[in-house]
């Protein structure tokens, strides 16, 4: 038996096999924690990691794959920047594909609080779906405010 | 037979004979004895102290290793011997090296699945995961971060 294969195939076994039962597993719990919520009155949003959760073990050679993107998939291994250039791929990922689908989640939100449909009590808050609006906004618009705040930095003049 | 021509050395008469049969002895110890059945039973060993290592609510991960490098302790050998450069004042600094590099090239790829999932694990509990991201992306530019450090000092 060969050290690297072995560790390999517990890897493997773990999150081809075990993880997405963990993943049902917390699926079970998020729907069970999202009804005692329910009855005892508290936000549902303090169940939402194990949503989270459950989808990221499902996702977890996809994930591995993602971060195996983000270095480059082993390209030019011995470039000193290979770390900083990993780091701002993952940056850029974020702020423009994975924060302009929040923008579509937080507009859905504020459409969901102005109407009323997620409150129990049928009270809907004034500031509800303007907070999901101006959120989903500046989403959208991240990578412009960093450009525009860069822009301001490197124009900067003394005063005076 | 070379480790035995080295071990015997330009010894002659009895003790060249006495020599020989304690070589031979040692050898037949550590591969039938140690390495064919001992470290498979500790490795076994190893594998429930990680089962007990998850009833005490501590990672596994650590027996798991042990327990590996037990089960493998012929193929570790065997790539050691291929990493020996015989003959070479600097064999022994050549072999840490290649190890080394056997590590980074190897196995750091696997550690980054043990990451992922201990990030997945940890979002599960709401315990931060920031960290093994960050060591996550670190074990794979191991070699990008070496030519970094190396830069930082000045050397090439």
């Amino acid at each position: 038996m060969n050290f690297y294969t072995g560790a390999l195939h517990a890897v493997n076994w773990a999150a081809n096999v075990i993880c997405p039962i963990l993943g049902a597993y917390f699926l079970c719990v998020a729907l069970y924690f999202c009804g005692q919520a329910h009855n005892y009155g508290q936000a549902h949003s303090r169940y939402t990691h194990y949503w989270y959760a459950a989808w990221g073990m499902f996702l977890i050679p996809g994930l591995m794959r993602l971060l195996e993107a983000f270095t480059g998939n082993g390209t030019n291994a011995s470039d000193p920047d290979t770390y900083y250039l990993a780091l701002n791929s993952a940056c850029n990922w974020l702020a423009n594909v994975v924060l302009p689908m929040n923008a579509v989640v937080q507009l859905a939100k504020a459409i969901g609080a102005g109407s009323g449909v997620f409150s129990r009590t049928g009270h809907t808050p004034v500031w509800g779906p303007t907070h999901h609006v101006f959120i989903g906004l500046m989403s959208l618009c991240l990578s412009g405010i960093v450009k525009l705040i860069l822009h301001f930095i490197n124009n900067a003049q003394a005063v005076g | 037979m070379v480790q035995r021509t080295r071990f015997v050395g330009h010894a002659t008469g009895r003790f060249r004979c006495l020599a020989s049969s304690f070589w031979t002895q040692a050898n037949n110890f550590v591969s039938n004895l140690v390495i064919k059945h001992l470290a498979i039973a500790v490795g076994a060993w190893f594998l429930m102290r990680a089962v007990f290592n998850i009833a005490h609510g501590e990672s596994p991960i650590a027996s798991l290793l042990g327990c590996f490098a037990l089960l493998s302790l012929n193929s570790l050998y065997a790539l050691m011997q291929t990493y020996h450069t015989a003959g070479n004042a600097y064999a022994t600094s050549d072999m840490v090296m290649s190890l080394w590099q056997f590590a980074a090239s190897k196995l750091a790829p696997v550690a980054v699945g043990v990451c992922v999932m201990g990030i997945v694990w940890s979002v599960a509990h709401k315990r931060p995961w920031l960290h093994l991201a960050g060591s996550g992306f670190a074990f794979l530019c191991l070699f990008g971060l070496w030519a970094l450090t190396k830069s930082y000092l000045g050397l090439s």
